[in-house]
């Protein structure tokens, strides 16, 4: 995940709307990779990439996927442009074709009566524990479209769609954070640990990564425990960071039920944070309404809200009034919904 | 002539100035005159003792010189008897990835107790510096005759420690990059607990899971498996004597402890039985060899011009022969040079 968001909701939020992304998305998806530079890292710098990634979730939308491979992208678009300005992966069960490494952060106490002495040492564990979880990543907005609630709109738009399909995702969804960086870009966790078992730099190893060879580099890293205890302080104050850039991303997550569960990435200890399908706000909390056109009251509720199932997915933030069982949104916000009265939409009150 | 033969109580202040001269650490010899004179008991008792089997025994032998006490060397029968001897194993783990075309080497350090209950031979001790080397390597080789010549009383597996490298203000690299996360004590206190007789706050502190070699401080690593400059020569001597120091380091500052088989070690290897005889044309002009008699409580080396005659006897001096205890015929040990 990389993007700066202090905004967790804001009017401006109803500029975007976020939808799953279609064949003809693959030139704006590439574009949005390569203006990344790097910050996607799970994504080839490639135009054959970006094609392949979105016949996937073709294949996906089609009930054609394997369960390994099932996954979707969700696009935010703004409505002024039309332009794809960022993006958001789901995975519905990771590391059923490679596996899913990461490091478990657990504890060992020596104590000795006799010497009066009592350690507790934090230990890392190389594991596979979140095999099948769904995945949120690839949580991203171009430079120049943040601060606007475009992240918080996508975190929310993946929790309506995981809604809407439920049976598709694991019992728990998993989130990996950047972890801290230098200035100069470079992981002091990396440095401590990770170099000497690949001999290469981070660059180098995260352009693997996108080569999706992520489980090559895993099986290179040490299998025995690592203990925190015996590595440099700089690398130890990274595990379970969260690099400063995204340091408002965590709060949000947090506040739809994603809490730390002592799960670390294997490259840059930077903090997993987990949650239960079921119970994320925008799963448990979210309700599905007829829509009904008209100008909702003045002050009247906002709203995350979806309308549309697979390919049709559309979402957005907007105020709305209910009356009866039916959420009245504006004319406007329905058409950018592709929706129209009494259409199904899924909807989650704003705090 | 250098003599060696078991330390006795009257050896005791000679014993303790020698230990005080050198210093910490205490490596060879307890620097503790309390601790010094129990141990000469202990040593008595297991050169007196019928042994089938190697256990508590310590066994003290020292060198004299007209005399004059110039050295001392403890073999301890069994290394942590009655418990466990830790050490660290330092282990290869091969990271390789044919896809990335990566194939390498990592080291790990496993606690283990593989050395336990081998028979360890501490560092020499010689008192002053003019004639060390030689001191050391007669003891060294008198206490290898001496377990080639009571076999029952060893294992099959001789270790040596040597102290690790400390910086110049006596801390160890190693012990602040390992040991010091472990333990709530300073290096010292350690040293000195660790040659306690109850171990158990090892296994209680110390990790049970293998530590990367090179996920330690450049510091740390580099004093691996070294010894101080002063050890050298002891470094050079066990080398000569077949020992090996890939395997092992001290749990507490990583330096080497040698092993060798028995039946390796190049003066068991080389050591010969052979009847005695008194030849008063043997002088300074023949090379002198490591004599031992094959006693226990009595137990004798000294080293000696000697020469083997065509009829297959040993020929020495009467001087070193009294000194041995024998007489003609009587079977001499001898470790040429």
């Amino acid at each position: 995940m990389s993007l700066p968001e202090q905004v967790p909701l804001s009017a401006s939020a109803g500029r975007f709307i976020v939808r799953v992304a279609r064949a003809d998305d693959a030139a704006a998806f590439h574009a949005l990779v390569i203006e990344a530079d790097g910050a996607l890292e799970r994504h080839a710098e490639s135009p054959e990439a970006s094609r392949a990634t979105l016949e996937r979730v073709e294949r996906s939308l089609a009930g054609k996927a394997s369960d390994a491979e099932r996954g979707y992208l969700l696009l935010l678009e703004d409505c002024a442009s039309g332009e794809v300005v960022g993006c958001v992966q789901l995975v519905c069960s990771i590391g059923l074709d490679q596996p899913f490494y990461d490091y478990r952060l657990g504890k060992i106490v020596h104590s000795s009566s006799r010497l009066k002495s009592y350690r507790c040492h934090e230990v890392l564990y190389l594991c596979n524990d979140l095999t099948g979880c769904s995945e949120l990543h690839s949580l991203y907005v171009r430079r120049d479209a943040r601060g606007l609630g475009g992240a918080a709109l996508l975190t929310k738009a993946a929790q309506l769609f995981i809604a809407g399909r439920l049976a598709e995702f694991a019992p728990r969804t998993i989130i990996e954070m950047h972890g801290v960086r230098d200035p100069d870009d470079t992981s002091p966790f990396w440095e401590a640990v990770g170099r000497h078992f690949f001999k290469v730099d981070q660059r180098g190893a995260e352009r693997l990564v996108a080569q999706g060879r992520k489980a090559f580099i895993a099986e290179l890293m040490p299998k025995h425990p690592v203990y925190l205890s015996l590595l440099p302080e700089s690398a130890q104050s990274t595990v379970g960071g969260i690099h400063p850039d995204i340091a408002g991303l965590a709060p949000l997550l947090e506040q739809d039920g994603f809490h730390f569960e002592n799960h670390v990435d294997i490259f840059d200890a930077g903090m997993v944070l987990e949650a239960h399908t079921r119970t994320l706000n925008g799963v448990a909390n979210s309700r599905e309404f007829l829509a009904g056109a008209g100008e909702p009251a003045d002050g009247a509720q906002r709203w995350w809200v979806a309308a549309g199932e697979g390919e049709g997915f559309c979402m957005t933030a907007a105020p709305g009034s209910l009356a009866a069982d039916r959420l009245i949104l504006s004319p406007d916000i329905l058409s950018r919904l592709g929706a129209s009265t009494g259409a199904s939409v899924r909807a989650l009150g704003t705090a | 002539m250098l003599t060696i033969r078991p330390a006795q109580h009257s050896d005791l202040d000679a014993l303790a100035e020698t230990a005080a001269r050198a210093g910490a650490p205490d490596v060879s010899l307890p620097n503790d005159p309390r601790l010094l004179g129990r141990l000469i008991a202990q040593s008595e008792d297991a050169f007196a003792a019928d042994i089938d089997f190697p256990g508590e025994e310590q066994y003290l032998l020292v060198a004299t010189d007209d005399g004059a006490l110039v050295g001392a060397m403890l073999v301890v029968a069994a290394a942590g008897y009655p418990g466990a001897d830790y050490s660290f194993r330092n282990e290869t783990i091969i990271h390789a990835s044919p896809e990335l075309g990566v194939n390498h080497r990592m080291y790990a350090l496993t606690l283990s107790h593989d050395l336990s209950g081998f028979t360890l031979l501490r560092p020499p001790l010689v008192a002053g510096d003019g004639r060390r080397v030689r001191v050391e390597r007669a003891l060294v080789q008198a206490a290898l005759a001496f377990i080639a010549t009571q076999p029952a009383r060893f294992a099959e597996d001789l270790i040596a420690p040597l102290p690790g490298m400390v910086d110049d203000d006596g801390e160890s690299p190693f012990w602040s990059a390992v040991g010091s996360r472990f333990f709530g004590v300073s290096y010292r206190e350690a040293e000195r607990l660790a040659l306690g007789k109850d171990r158990s706050f090892m296994a209680e502190l110390m990790p049970h899971h293998p530590i990367y070699v090179p996920l330690l401080p450049v510091g740390a690593q580099n004093v691996l498996g070294q010894t101080r400059a002063g050890y050298m020569p002891t470094y050079g001597l066990l080398i000569d004597e077949g020992f090996e120091a890939e395997r092992y380091v001290d749990v507490f500052d990583g330096g080497p402890t040698f092993c060798v088989k028995r039946g390796l070690a190049r003066s068991i290897r080389v050591a010969q039985k052979l009847p005695l005889a008194v030849d008063g044309s043997i002088g300074r002009s023949e090379p002198e060899c490591l004599l031992a008699n094959g006693e226990a409580s009595r137990f004798r080396a000294v080293l000696a011009p000697a020469l083997r005659r065509p009829d297959g006897r040993l020929a020495t001096t009467a001087d070193a022969a009294s000194r041995l205890e024998l007489i003609d015929d009587d079977e001499v040990c001898c470790v040429p040079a």
